[in-house]
C-alpha cells in the first residue's frame, strides 16, 4: 500500500467503528493503519464468524469485508450483515481477479469493490463515499431510467439496455475501475458519462481523453501534464488529465492504443495514485476514479502482447460491454424517432416521424457504425429535406444499395456479397481482420482521409497502425 | 531462508543505513518507506515480522495444496499471496501469484503447477529480502 499525504478524516470521532474482516494479519495491520491515520476508529476480525459476531456487538454501519475467509465465503457474510441491517454499506476488498466476483458481489448488495492491492486514498476514499452515503436509499435502490427507456443520455429499452442500466447504476457508486468494450458508436462514451453522472464524484470533473487521437509522444504529458522546458516546446506548466481529473472521473477512451511504455506508467499511476508530470521532481497524489474503453477486444491485446497483463487486470475490474445496435431489436426505431425530433428542432424543420418502408429497412440493416452512423443518415436527411416523414428517397444511396443487394459494400464500389465475405473472416484473428477491413478501406476510397471519415476514427489512428504494420513487416 | 533473530517488536528500532544490497530486489523499497511512514517507525519491524510470517505461511500452504491437487485451497492461499506481495510492491511476486489464482479458478493443472514452481522460487528469495530487511533494523 503506497502511502502519500496525510490521509484525511473520514469522519467524526463519534462515528461508530468501520467494521475490518481480513484473515492475512499483515494486511490487517496495514488497513487499520490507514483508516487510524485518516481519524476512523476501526475494529477487526479474522473469521468470517467473528466478523458477524463483531459486526452484532459494534452495530457498524460501514463493514470493509474480505471476499475470501478461512471459515465462510464472504458472499454469505455479507447477506448475514445486509439481512440484519439493510442500510449497512459493505466495502468488498478481494485480490481476487475474477470479474464475476465483483459483478456478483455488487448485484448483492455490495456498496464498493476493492481490488487488492490498493492504495491508501482508494481505501480513506471509498470509506468516506460509504460514510456520506450511510442514511440514503439503500443499494439498488436507485435508478436513473426514465420512462420511454431513456437513462442517462442513452435511448433504447431492449432487454440488452435494461442490463447495462442496471449495471451502471449498481457501479456507479462504487469507485471500482469500469472498463467499457463495445463497437465503435456504441455509445461508450456516453456511458462513462453515465457511470460518472450517478457516481458520489458527479459534482467533481469528468475528463475523457481519446488515447487513439494523440501522438505517443505527447500522451504522457496529456495524461500526467509537464513542467515548463521538461521538452522543447514545453513553453508552459501543463496540467495533465489526470490532475485535471483529481476528485473526479479520468475515462481514457481507445486505452488499447496506448503503447506499452505509458501503459507501464499508467500502470504505477493504478498502483499508486500519484501522477509525476514530465520534468516534476516529485510526485503529486490525485484521487481520481478510472473509466477506460476500447472498441478492440482487451483479452485478445494482452495475449498478442500488445498491453500489458497486469495493466489489464488492474483496469478490467467491473466490465461492461456495449450491445451492437443490430442486436438491439426495435431500439433502432426508439434511437431513431428520438434523434429525429431534436434534429427537426435544431434544423428548424417539421419533421414528424419516419415511414414504415424507411423503418423496416432500419431494422435489418446492420450498422456497422451503430448508433452514430444512425444520427448521420437522420441528420443527413433532415439537412437535405423538409419533411414530415423520412422517406426511403431520404436515405444515403450507398444504405440503399446495401438493402437492395442483401448487403455488401457500404458505399460504393463493386457489389459485394457480405455473407461470403464474412465467411473468408471466421476464423481469423480479430487484429488481422482489423488489418484487411482497413487497408481494404484505404484503397476502395483512395487514401486515409476518406477511409478514416468512413471508418469513423481519426486519421492519426489509421496512420500509426499503418506504420506499426510496416514496422512489424520489418 | 535467512530468517531475522532480532527482537522485531521492541521499539525504537530504525532502517540500516545505508543498503549494502545493490542488485536488483523483488521488493520495493519506495512502498516500504511509504509503509513505515504509515505504520510507524516503532511498529514496523513487528509489521515486517508479519509480512514474512504471513508470505511464507501462504508458500507452505500453497506448497501442499499442490502436492494435494487442491483446486480450492491454491486459490485461497494464492489470494493471500497476492494480497500481502501486493502491499509490500512485490509486485513479480504478486503477478505470479495472480496467474496462479486464475490457473486454480480454471482447475489448469499444467497451469498451476508452472505457476507454483515459479512462485516456490521467487516467493522464498522475497522472504530472504524481508529477512533482511528486519536484519537491516537496528536498534536506536
Amino acid at each position: 500500500m503506497a502511502k502519500g499525504r496525510p490521509a484525511s478524516t473520514v469522519s467524526a470521532p463519534a462515528a461508530p467503528p468501520v467494521l475490518l474482516v481480513e484473515d492475512t494479519p499483515s494486511l490487517q495491520m496495514v488497513y487499520e493503519a490507514v483508516l487510524r491515520n485518516a481519524g476512523q476508529p476501526v475494529v477487526s476480525a479474522a473469521t468470517g464468524g467473528e466478523g458477524l459476531r463483531r459486526f452484532r456487538e459494534t452495530g457498524a454501519l460501514v463493514v470493509l469485508l474480505d471476499l475470501i475467509l478461512p471459515d465462510r465465503d464472504g458472499l454469505d457474510v455479507m447477506a448475514e450483515m445486509l439481512a440484519a441491517r439493510p442500510e449497512t454499506r459493505v466495502l468488498v476488498i478481494t485480490a481476487d481477479g475474477s470479474i464475476n466476483r465483483a459483478v456478483e458481489a455488487m448485484r448483492a448488495g455490495a456498496h464498493d469493490f476493492l481490488v487488492k492491492p490498493f492504495d491508501e486514498t482508494r481505501l480513506v476514499s471509498s470509506v468516506r463515499n460509504a460514510l456520506a452515503s450511510v442514511g440514503d436509499a439503500p443499494p439498488g435502490a436507485r435508478s436513473a431510467e426514465l420512462p420511454g427507456g431513456a437513462f442517462q443520455g442513452f435511448i433504447g429499452s431492449s432487454p440488452a439496455m435494461r442490463e447495462i442500466y442496471g449495471r451502471i447504476t449498481s457501479i456507479s457508486r462504487s469507485l471500482a475501475t469500469v472498463f467499457i468494450s463495445g463497437e465503435s458508436g456504441t455509445g461508450k462514451e456516453v456511458c462513462a458519462q453515465a457511470v460518472h453522472d450517478l457516481s458520489n464524484r458527479a459534482e467533481g470533473p469528468f475528463v475523457p481523453l481519446n488515447c487513439g487521437a494523440i501522438p505517443a509522444d505527447l500522451l504522457e504529458s496529456e495524461v500526467f501534464g509537464h513542467l515548463r522546458g521538461a521538452f522543447t516546446g514545453a513553453i508552459a506548466n501543463k496540467i495533465g488529465a489526470a490532475a485535471a481529473a483529481d476528485g473526479g472521473t479520468l475515462f481514457l477512451d481507445e486505452v488499447c492504443e496506448m503503447d506499452l511504455n505509458l501503459q507501464t506508467k499508467l500502470l504505477r499511476f493504478l498502483q499508486t495514485s500519484t501522477i509525476q508530470p514530465v520534468g516534476a521532481a516529485t510526485p503529486r497524489k490525485v484521487d481520481v476514479r478510472i473509466i477506460c474503453a476500447t472498441n478492440r477486444d482487451p483479452a485478445e491485446e494482452v495475449r498478442k502482447g500488445r498491453f500489458r497483463a497486469d495493466l489489464f487486470y488492474r483496469l478490467h475490474v467491473v466490465p461492461i460491454h456495449l450491445p451492437p445496435l443490430r442486436i438491439r431489436g426495435e431500439d433502432v426505431i426508439e434511437i431513431a424517432e428520438h434523434v429525429l425530433g431534436q434534429l427537426s428542432d435544431e434544423e428548424s424543420k417539421s419533421f414528424t416521424g419516419i415511414e414504415d418502408e424507411v423503418k423496416a429497412l432500419f431494422r435489418r440493416h446492420p450498422w456497422p457504425g451503430n448508433v452514430r452512423q444512425l444520427i448521420n443518415v437522420l441528420r443527413n436527411a433532415v439537412v437535405l429535406n423538409e419533411g414530415p416523414l423520412v422517406t426511403r428517397a431520404m436515405l444515403p444511396l450507398e444504405m440503399l444499395h446495401f438493402d437492395e443487394t442483401g448487403g455488401g459494400a457500404m458505399a460504393e464500389p463493386e457489389p459485394a456479397e457480405p455473407t461470403a465475405a464474412v465467411g473468408g473472416l471466421i476464423g481469423r484473428p480479430l487484429a488481422e481482420i482489423e488489418r484487411l477491413v482497413i487497408e481494404e478501406t484505404i484503397a476502395r476510397y483512395g487514401g486515409v482521409p476518406r477511409a478514416a471519415r468512413v471508418l469513423d476514427v481519426s486519421p492519426s489512428t489509421l496512420y500509426r497502425k499503418l506504420a506499426a504494420w510496416e514496422q512489424q513487416q520489418g | 531462508m535467512l530468517i531475522g533473530t532480532s527482537p522485531l517488536n521492541a521499539p525504537g528500532w530504525r532502517q540500516a543505513s545505508p543498503s549494502p544490497r545493490a542488485e536488483p530486489t523483488l521488493l520495493s523499497h519506495a512502498v516500504l518507506d511509504d509503509l513505515r511512514d504509515l505504520i510507524g517507525t516503532e511498529s514496523f519491524g513487528a509489521f515486517l515480522a508479519q509480512v514474512h510470517a504471513d508470505l511464507c505461511a501462504a508458500a507452505e500452504d500453497i506448497a501442499r495444496a499442490d502436492a494435494a491437487g487442491d483446486f480450492a485451497g491454491l486459490r485461497r492461499h494464492s489470494h493471500a499471496m497476492i494480497g500481502v506481495a501486493g502491499a509490500i510492491g512485490a509486485t513479480e511476486v504478486e503477478e505470479v501469484a495472480r496467474a496462479l489464482n486464475a490457473a486454480a479458478r480454471a482447475t489448469d493443472i499444467e497451469g498451476t503447477r508452472s505457476r507454483v514452481a515459479v512462485l516456490r522460487r521467487i516467493s522464498e528469495a522475497l522472504c530472504d529480502e524481508i529477512a533482511w530487511q528486519r536484519e537491516g533494523q537496528r536498534p536506536l
